[in-house]
């Protein structure tokens, strides 16, 4: 790098206090955050987990869900089975460490 | 389930709605008034992100109902700068002492230090301080938030005071 | 998660909401300042089928003196029960514990009234209430009684009022003036529950304590009266006072238990510390005066 290059730089970034590019935007409530997101038609969709850890799924009653008013789907596992959403194995190593299209943490 | 018709003053203007009994105030402000600016961290009143000014005090309103705000004045984030886009003294403090990375838990910090501000008289640090430790901030490790705040209370940066409060 | 359902009233008379309490059966809730009810509502720990949202009772609202005693309103928000002239002249113990309820945001809304009814075992009102010998005052279309603060809390979060009541007054004695504040209250940060709370007052004359009011929080499944302590320092000159005695007596009411912030062992160690700083200060100020 030449000098004057250099010299430019350490007066205008290097040991300066540089202020912040989206400050303004976040101190005036400007963010767009997750949940500021909101397109037409979109839905909202809130996961419901086990309750119990290393447990044996034997059935899946979604009657009641799926009657609830407001209720536009209610998926699972085998609704998934044709996306190729592949289960992501935290424990290492793993042969699926490698990650193939749209990993979901299982 | 009840509804309920509702007039609030938010930052200026009125919004009219008609509300179930159980929708909260934060929500109500996001996604009925249109005010993203307040944040919901928690939802049970121990993070401070969603904090505003209702007639004048500060509220947690993740712990209000909508309905409750009938006929209320209510100031978010979004109500402070001025119209040109000057920002609030809060707002510039903050911008100043780098007192924010990600900005979520912000909104709630600035209403928090205008309604502290919002007096004649400048409050008093362990006041502001107080006041302060009702928020959970996760990324700038609060020094920059105290340093805007003492700098509120009209303690210059470098003076002997900024190292202890 | 969100609240589950329910009907939302707010009254505008006591008659009013005692009436909605009585016509639901047991399946209403008062909403007060909602600084512990929201959370409650929004996990559906509670899940009320009828909200009474007593806020826009005016009557409930205020402090006011009458001969000897105080009354307080239990809509009254715990930021203005702190600024309140009225409270500070003659209740200076009420104001220095409410300082430590909650944080100063959740100070806006709570309520003096809602602190009181929930009984929550670490809180400093109701043990204050307890020390103070206060009464609160519960109505229902049944009629009004008044119950001593010290008989209303039967176990953690569970009082004495029933499903159909409202709390419409804590009435608070008022000690002699001059009377010396005790408080201190241990916590993790300013605004978490206590660990170890003592709360009290002790009036002093002519160099011998006269009256002792003094109460435990966080040191039990309710506020607990150290009935033992007060006992023994009635009538003692406050010079040459055995305060460690005095500690180990007054930690020898409670009946502290182990849980997620401290054992019990820690908390009747730190109760010993406590209870004998929170003494040494009020007689310092005594001194001082």
């Amino acid at each position: 790098m030449d000098d004057a290059r250099t010299a430019t730089m350490t007066g205008r970034y290097i040991g300066q206090r540089v202020p912040r590019k989206e400050d303004a935007r976040l101190l005036t409530g400007r963010g767009t955050y997750v949940d500021d997101v909101g397109v037409p038609g979109m839905l909202q969709v809130a996961f419901h987990r086990s309750p119990i850890a290393r447990g044996r799924i034997k059935a899946i009653d979604l009657s009641a869900a799926r009657a609830l008013p407001g209720v536009h789907a209610v998926l699972t596992a085998e609704d998934l089975a044709g996306y190729k959403v592949d289960m992501l194995s935290f424990s290492w190593p793993s042969r699926w460490c490698r990650c193939r299209c749209w990993p979901a943490a299982a | 389930m009840s509804r309920h018709d509702i007039q609030v003053h938010i930052n200026g203007r009125t919004q009219h709605a008609t509300v179930e009994g159980r929708l909260t105030l934060s929500d109500f402000l996001r996604g009925v008034a249109g005010c993203t600016g307040v944040h919901v961290g928690c939802e049970h009143g121990v993070c401070g992100a969603c904090t505003v000014i209702v007639d004048g005090a500060a509220v947690r309103s993740c712990l209000m109902l909508a309905v409750q705000a009938d006929g209320t004045r209510i100031t978010t984030v979004e109500g402070l700068a001025d119209a040109d886009g000057t920002l609030h003294p809060v707002q510039q403090a903050l911008r100043d002492e780098y007192g924010l990375q990600c900005g979520f838990c912000t909104p709630g910090i600035v209403m928090t230090l205008a309604a502290l501000t919002a007096g004649a008289t400048r409050p008093e640090p362990a006041q502001v301080m107080n006041a302060l430790s009702g928020h959970i901030c996760r990324c700038t490790g609060y020094q920059g938030i105290r340093r805007a705040a003492l700098r509120l209370c009209g303690i210059a940066p470098s003076s002997p005071e900024q190292a202890h409060g | 998660m969100k609240p589950a359902p329910f009907d939302y009233y707010a009254p505008t008379t006591v008659d009013e909401a005692c009436q909605l309490l009585a016509d639901a059966g047991g399946g209403a809730t008062v909403l007060a300042g909602g600084q512990t009810l929201m959370p409650l509502l929004a996990l559906r720990m509670s899940q009320p089928f009828i909200l009474v949202d007593i806020n826009r009772i005016d009557a409930l609202k205020g402090v006011r003196e009458d001969g000897g005693v105080t009354h307080i309103g239990p809509v009254t928000r715990q930021n203005q029960a702190i600024a309140d002239a009225t409270l500070n002249r003659v209740q200076p113990l009420i104001v220095q514990a409410t300082r430590h309820v909650g944080h100063h945001q959740t100070r806006n809304r709570g309520t003096i009234g809602g602190s009181i009814a929930l009984g929550e075992p670490a809180a400093e009102l109701p043990a204050t209430a307890v020390a103070l010998g206060a009464s609160v005052q519960l109505c229902s279309v049944r009629g009004t009684r008044t119950i001593r603060a010290e008989d209303f809390y039967l176990g953690p979060y569970a009082t004495a009022l029933e499903s159909d009541e409202l709390l419409t007054a804590i009435e608070v004695p008022q000690w002699a003036e001059g009377t010396l504040p005790l408080f201190r209250e241990v916590a993790m940060r300013p605004g978490d529950f206590a660990l170890v709370g003592l709360t009290g007052a002790l009036t002093v004359r002519d160099g011998r304590i006269e009256r002792a009011g003094i109460a435990w929080f966080g040191m039990g499944p309710t506020p607990i009266k150290a009935r033992r302590v007060e006992a023994a320092l009635l009538g003692q000159r406050i010079d040459g006072l055995d305060v460690q005695g005095l500690a180990e007596l007054a930690v020898a009411d409670t009946a502290p238990f182990d849980d997620l912030h401290a054992t019990a062992e820690y908390r009747r160690t730190v109760g010993r510390y406590v209870f004998a700083d929170a003494l040494r200060d009020a007689l310092a100020l005594r001194k001082a005066a």
